[in-house]
């Protein structure tokens, strides 16, 4: 890079910081890469001449737009004030519980997080925003809604989460399995990279409620038992922080393995972490059959005599020992099953399953579904569903190619690699 | 660099029609959008980074703009570089600003302040 450029591009970056920090975290970076590119363009045309006149356009620019985003920024924080009254900012895993949040009388703004990270990528070194992104990809092209609908609600989930430090106390609220732990570990991984010296960070998580004796989730609990819980949150200690950091990371890594080696350190800080990841690793292929826990499931239920949708995943969560897959992720995986070269799953017309769209067309939700002569031979370890291509995220694990490199092994509960 | 003002009010500001304008015609990312702008009106108008991105910001608010999920080209494109695309509200609001801004252009013209356009080159003879 020329000195004079490279020069330019690290001034600009120094000069960013005249913007509000969400404003720059949002755009900095993409307003830094469209002044190098100024730079390059003009320096090309008209030499050094051109890349001061671009200079003095540009510092005109950032004087004007920074005092613009200095007023919207104070404006936003005098408005949040008034609305948020109490001061609370309470983060939830999904809409049914945020709702529940919502009727309770408790004061403050409420968000769900709202990810299913046990599917699709989630890779390590991305930004929040970054992140978004990709799993607003991922989810629209799982056919879960509109690219630029999926965005737009990170965005605004991430925008509140951003301004944290508006309110005086944040609560997370999660429970124990899957689903929750790694929306909780994301969390606390970005908090932990904060500062909380002016807000407390509190946590709600639990595996069992007083009188419900199948708890599954805080889903399951109407406003007056929810705002029952609110008294027990306590705040989040370092010791928390720095584990939920850590997991979050392993699960980001490429390589399971980084998992398991948090896995034999103290978890206990974070009491239902060890048995979510575990279930985690149960969805790499595994040994001899190729097939992730859930899949296993699915055709185990489908030979038990589970035939339509609804049916197979009623059955198929009975299996689990903490639930945490909805029925839309569910039929994705029969979906796989069904849609490929040589099917494990097919329906009674010979086609492939087609998922039930949101609004569960009677059509879609009476699919009868059987197993194929490779369904049972796979079912039964004689032949392996991950031979001959796959390319499956695993939180930030890759599998792809000709066969699975990693493996689950159900005697050993560990991971392998599979060489050749 | 001309004078755009940056104004976070919800009226379409000049910037944010111009940046409407430059996606007219297809999706761009930030730069593709400054080049647009400069290269249409023969370098007479530019605007910087901060007005550029404070206007998207507005417009992806409002539901002006979106961010497109697609990319020219997946595994070349950088994951940080962000396209932008227009949504039915952004061309309905630039098509009523060009119609006011043509409405002032009329006026002018009905003031003699500007000569009237020919009626042979604007294809209306009798």
């Amino acid at each position: 890079m020329d000195r004079l450029l490279a020069a330019s591009a690290r001034a600009y970056r120094a000069l960013l910081l005249a913007y509000p920090a969400p404003f720059r975290r949002e755009y900095g970076a993409q307003m830094a890469q469209v002044f190098y590119d100024a730079c390059r363009d003009a320096q090309r045309r008209r030499g050094p001449h051109g890349l001061l006149a671009l200079w003095l356009a540009t510092l005109g620019d950032l004087a004007a737009s920074a005092w613009v985003e200095w007023r919207a920024a104070y404006r936003s924080s005098v408005h949040l004030t008034d609305l948020r009254g109490e001061n609370m900012l309470h983060i939830t895993n999904g809409d049914s519980t945020a709702g529940t949040l919502r009727q309770t009388g408790l004061e403050g703004e409420v968000i769900a997080w709202r990810d299913v990270l046990h599917e699709g990528p989630v890779p390590a070194g991305l930004a929040l925003d970054q992140l978004s992104r990709l799993r607003a990809r991922f989810l629209a092209g799982r056919g879960w809604g509109r690219y630029a609908d999926i965005l737009a609600d990170f965005m605004r989930r991430d925008s509140a989460l951003a301004q944290f430090q508006a309110h005086k106390e944040v609560v997370l609220w999660f429970e124990h399995d899957l689903y929750d732990q790694l929306q909780l570990i994301q969390l606390l991984d970005w908090f932990a990279r904060q500062d909380l010296s002016a807000t407390t960070l509190s946590l709600i998580c639990i595996n069992a409620f007083p009188g419900i004796d199948d708890f599954h989730g805080l889903g399951q609990l109407n406003p007056a038992q929810i705002g029952s819980l609110y008294g027990t949150r306590r705040d989040v200690s370092a010791a928390q922080l720095a584990l939920g950091s850590a997991a979050w990371q392993a699960f980001c890594a490429p390589e399971p393995t980084a998992i398991e080696a948090l896995l034999s350190q103290d978890t206990a800080s974070l009491p239902f972490l060890r048995a979510a990841l575990l279930r985690h690793l149960e969805q790499f292929p595994a040994i001899g059959s190729g097939l992730s826990r859930t899949e296993r499931q699915i055709l185990e239920v489908v030979a038990s005599g589970a035939q339509q949708p609804v049916a197979i995943f009623m059955a198929e969560q009975a299996r689990e020992d903490h639930p945490f897959m909805g029925d839309s992720t569910l039929w994705s995986y029969i979906e796989s099953l069904s849609n490929q070269r040589d099917p494990l799953l097919q329906c009674a017309d010979g086609g492939a399953f087609v998922s039930p769209a949101s609004d569960r067309r009677d059509k879609d939700v009476q699919q009868v579904l059987a197993l194929t002569e490779r369904g049972r031979a796979v079912l039964a370890g004689q032949a392996d569903r991950a031979r001959g291509g796959i390319d499956r995220w695993l939180g930030g694990v890759h599998l792809w190619g000709d066969d699975a490199e990693w493996r689950w092994d159900g005697q050993g509960r560990r991971v392998v690699r599979v060489s050749g | 660099m001309a004078n755009l003002t940056h104004d976070s009010g919800p009226q379409l500001t000049p910037a944010m029609f111009q940046i409407l304008l430059a996606l007219a015609d297809g999706e761009r990312h930030g730069y593709g959008i400054m080049q647009e702008i400069g290269a249409r009106s023969g370098g007479a108008v530019r605007i910087g980074p901060g007005t550029l991105y404070g206007s998207i910001k507005r417009m992806l608010a409002d539901g002006l703009i979106a961010e497109s999920g697609e990319r020219p080209d997946p595994a070349l494109d950088d994951e940080r570089r962000r396209y932008y695309r227009l949504t039915e509200a952004g061309r309905r609001a630039a098509a009523a600003e060009a119609q006011r801004l043509a409405d002032l252009v009329g006026m002018a013209r009905a003031k003699r302040l500007l000569p009237n356009p020919d009626p042979q080159a604007a294809g209306g003879g009798a």
